[in-house]
């Protein structure tokens, strides 16, 4: 019995010795496989050269290294774990992780002696897609080449070629349509290439971050957009088509903001990006959005120097160009006006001749204006063709498709006539507005200060979460948009020494683009929230209310800025204490926004609501509210506002705030 | 990040004959890959009016060998001017027309005109005009206004 015991002993010690001269070659074929877990927790055990890449890499504290959590996209969890935000599984070797940056880094070390591809719509090895990965690792450990071979990876230098980078500029068209909500704009990168001149600059390639949309149904749209519903990806197309679609379409005047980056950073954010094209992340309208994803992709080239730490939990597109421009990462920037822009531009150096003369041929076609025409000299039948060609394709924008096809046909007459005239157009240029998106004033503003009415005095509090108001200082908004979320006031009434919320505003919109002969669009208001009861004795903060309007609005005199309005009003609010507990009125609104210095607003405007249901609730006010710009951050409000309410005594109501923006 | 208004077009429909993009023997992939795949008449098809135009969900990095193409073909000039022109019809026959503008100069840039012959170049385009754009294969257009030109021949690509 001994001697088995003996025997069987003799041999299970020789088992470990066995598998040893075994090992490397499981390893190898664990690596081959795609095993990386396993092929790190057995090379421990054996001389493989993936053994001492990670005992380097350990040494090195390369998991807890800002360029790694970088590449990773790790973010710091409550209880100090970790996640990536990259949601694809393509993106992590570990079967971990997506939580572990420890367990990834070996894996991926593991996963560069495997020749596996990843799939068959991407047959590429580890090393040829995570190039950045590779590029890294390598410069920190110094891979031995003949120990693990270098991949020859030719898609990636195609790639890298056909980017041709020399620099990355920060692209940010504005506003469009009759659209206060587009002001919050998009941000993408434009890759500039060698050489690139501000003609050719549209060749270089651009690249977006967006979700992928699969849905038509408006509802479902809104809910999987804020809850992370659609998948976001990368794309890498010509900018071409991008300023396509912004600049001619959509007509947004367009910001660039040129990065300040080494071109080593510039390389390695261009390797950077081939890898996220292939997989996904969950995309949030408000936290993970396109502008806040952009930065995530420029910081690997900062090695750690974070700027997705800096966003709030919401990210709006201007937010993360300041971010950039508070870190000195603008080199340069540079306006380009949208084809809309231009043609406005040119439009309101016509006399009225030329001006009904360019409707005219819009609105028949040339032939019958051949005459008219040339009773221009050369020069200036080309500029009146090439308004005219102009004025046809925006026009045509909004047509239906029937309609369209006879204005392309127009467009194209158009254009033979004036190529036949064989004289070079001069470049339109219309001037840069004198301040950029990036100088205005932040998007959050809070306000305090003091208010009296007749028998009262009150401290009040005021916080706004986004976005810009009508009276704020303009510089760097478009003047007549006005939009804002989540506008909290609350007051404290120093005679009765009570505290109220008084209103809180979900949202705001209002939009007063002027008419002119070239643009005839329609003035629209539009506001939600809650709100306390008039009656300050009493404290009942939950009466939701509803207003909304059409109108016109026209530019004042010559000058920017200036503005007088007119809107047909609407309303329904929630009441307390009285027959009906609510009301449903309807009047109207005249108002005067004017601007006698570049830093003071004035606002005047009348106010006259007619009950049409419910509870008796006639109003008659006149509203003079003032801004004071201080400094870009700072201002002085003034306000002054008579009421009377059904008829009874007048009363008004005045305060003095200042407003810090943040 | 805004819905888009999906236009169908703004404006390609310039060229109502509708270039048709001749496929050629060793036709780049990728990019456009799938507007040269057995495609005539481009222009309805540029008209669907997607966001990203002829590129559709497409991107530059995620083209491969899978539909048996050579990607290195898309750094190619010559393919890039045929996407480029197929992609800006309409606005690059408005620079043509103007005799200037950045769509005339890019595509100088892909047909590798030399900086001296770059305003004749422009003009003789501008002077043929209405061949090019009444054409069915608006590069071919361009291609035989520029061989007629002793200075310009050169740069038929």
């Amino acid at each position: 019995m001994n001697r088995y015991i003996f025997f069987t002993l003799l041999l299970l010690t020789h088992f470990p010795l066995a598998s040893a001269i075994d090992n490397n070659n499981t390893i190898d074929n664990l690596l081959a496989s795609g095993e990386y877990d396993q092929a790190v927790k057995y090379s421990a055990q054996t001389d493989h050269y993936l053994a001492v890449l990670l005992q380097k890499s350990r040494e090195l504290n390369l998991a807890d290294d800002p360029t790694w959590q970088t590449l990773l996209h790790y973010k710091k969890g409550i209880f100090n774990g970790y996640e990536s935000q990259i949601d694809g599984s393509i993106y992590f070797h570990s079967k971990n992780g997506k939580y572990n940056p420890q367990a990834e880094l070996e894996a991926t070390l593991a996963s560069f002696f495997s020749l596996k591809e990843y799939s068959k719509r991407i047959p590429l090895s580890s090393q040829c897609l995570y190039v950045a990965r590779y590029y890294w690792l390598n410069k920190k450990i110094d891979f031995d080449k003949q120990k693990l071979p270098e991949h020859s990876c030719s898609h990636f230098k195609t790639y890298e070629k056909s980017l041709n980078a020399e620099s990355i500029s920060v692209i940010f068209p504005t506003a469009f349509g009759n659209s206060p909500a587009s002001m919050f704009g998009h941000t993408l990168l434009r890759i500039n290439k060698e050489g690139q001149t501000e003609q050719t600059k549209m060749l270089a390639f651009s690249i977006n971050y967006a979700a992928t949309v699969d849905t038509d149904n408006n509802f479902l749209y809104f809910v999987k957009g804020f809850t992370g519903g659609f998948r976001g990806h990368f794309s890498v197309i010509p900018y071409y088509s991008k300023l396509r679609e912004y600049s001619e379409m959509e007509n947004r005047d367009i910001w660039e903001y040129k990065l300040n980056l080494s071109k080593e950073m510039v390389d390695f954010i261009i390797m950077h990006s081939y890898e996220l094209e292939k997989t996904y992340l969950d995309y949030y309208y408000f936290s993970e959005n396109c502008s806040y994803h952009l930065l995530s992709l420029i910081e690997v080239g900062l090695h750690g120097n974070s700027f997705t730490q800096e966003a709030k939990s919401w990210v709006i597109p201007l937010d993360t160009i300041k971010i950039l421009d508070n870190k000195a990462m603008i080199d340069s920037y540079r306006y380009e006006p949208s084809q809309r822009t231009k043609l406005q531009h040119l439009i309101k150096d016509l006399n009225s001749k030329e001006k009904k003369l360019v409707f005219n041929i819009f609105k028949n076609g040339l032939t019958q204006n051949y005459v008219e025409l040339d009773t221009f000299d050369i020069n200036k039948k080309a500029l009146l063709l090439d308004i005219a060609y102009e004025y046809v394709r925006y026009r045509k924008i909004e047509k239906a498709s029937e309609v369209r096809v006879e204005l392309s046909n127009r467009e194209r007459e158009i254009l033979i006539a004036r190529s036949k005239l064989r004289v070079k157009s001069l470049p339109v240029v219309v001037p840069q507005p004198k301040a950029s998106p990036h100088k205005g004033h932040d998007t959050m503003r809070l306000i305090a200060g003091f208010g009296t009415t007749a028998d009262n005095e009150y401290s009040t509090l005021q916080w706004r979460g986004a976005y810009h108001n009508l009276l704020d200082p303009s510089a760097g908004y478009i003047d007549y948009y006005h939009i804002e979320f989540f506008n909290l006031t609350a007051n404290y009434y120093h005679t009765q020494e009570t505290f109220r919320f008084e209103r809180l505003e979900a949202i705001s919109v209002m939009s007063l683009p002027p008419r002119t002969d070239f643009s005839k669009e329609f003035s629209w208001h539009f506001s939600t929230g809650i709100q306390n009861t008039d009656n300050i004795n009493k404290d009942y903060f939950a009466l939701p209310y509803l207003k909304g309007g059409t109108g016109l609005s026209y530019q004042l005199g010559n000058s920017h800025g200036n503005y007088l309005y007119m809107f047909a009003d609407g309303g329904i609010e929630s009441l307390v204490d009285l027959q009906e507990n609510y009301s449903i009125y309807g009047g109207y609104r005249i108002g005067m926004l004017t601007k006698p210095l570049s830093n003071w607003k004035v606002h005047l405007f009348k106010t006259s609501h007619r009950t049409l249901s419910g509870d008796k609730r006639d109003k008659e006010s006149l509203t003079i509210e003032q801004n004071i710009a201080i400094s870009r951050n700072l201002s002085l409000k003034l306000s002054w506002e008579e009421t009377i309410l059904n008829q009874t005594a007048p009363t008004q109501n005045a305060s003095i705030t200042l407003a810090y923006y943040h | 990040m805004i819905k888009k208004i999906v236009m169908a077009t703004a404006a390609i429909i310039i060229l109502a004959p509708g270039a048709s993009f001749a496929k050629g023997e060793g036709t780049g992939c990728g990019l456009g890959q799938q507007v040269f795949e057995g495609q005539k008449g481009l222009m309805p098809h540029i008209s669907a009016g997607t966001t990203n135009g002829l590129f559709g969900n497409q991107s530059f990095g995620l083209s491969f060998g899978t539909l048996g193409c050579d990607a290195s073909k898309v750094v190619d000039n010559k393919y890039q001017r045929d996407v480029f022109v197929a992609s800006n019809a309409d606005t690059l026959s408005r620079d043509i027309a103007r005799g200037e503008g950045a769509h005339v100069e890019a595509l100088a840039s892909l047909q590798g005109v030399e900086e001296a012959d770059k305003s004749i170049f422009i003009s003789a385009l501008q002077a043929g005009f209405a061949e090019i754009v009444s054409a069915e294969d608006m590069v071919a257009a361009i291609n035989s206004t520029l061989a007629k030109n002793a200075t310009l021949s050169k740069y038929v690509v």
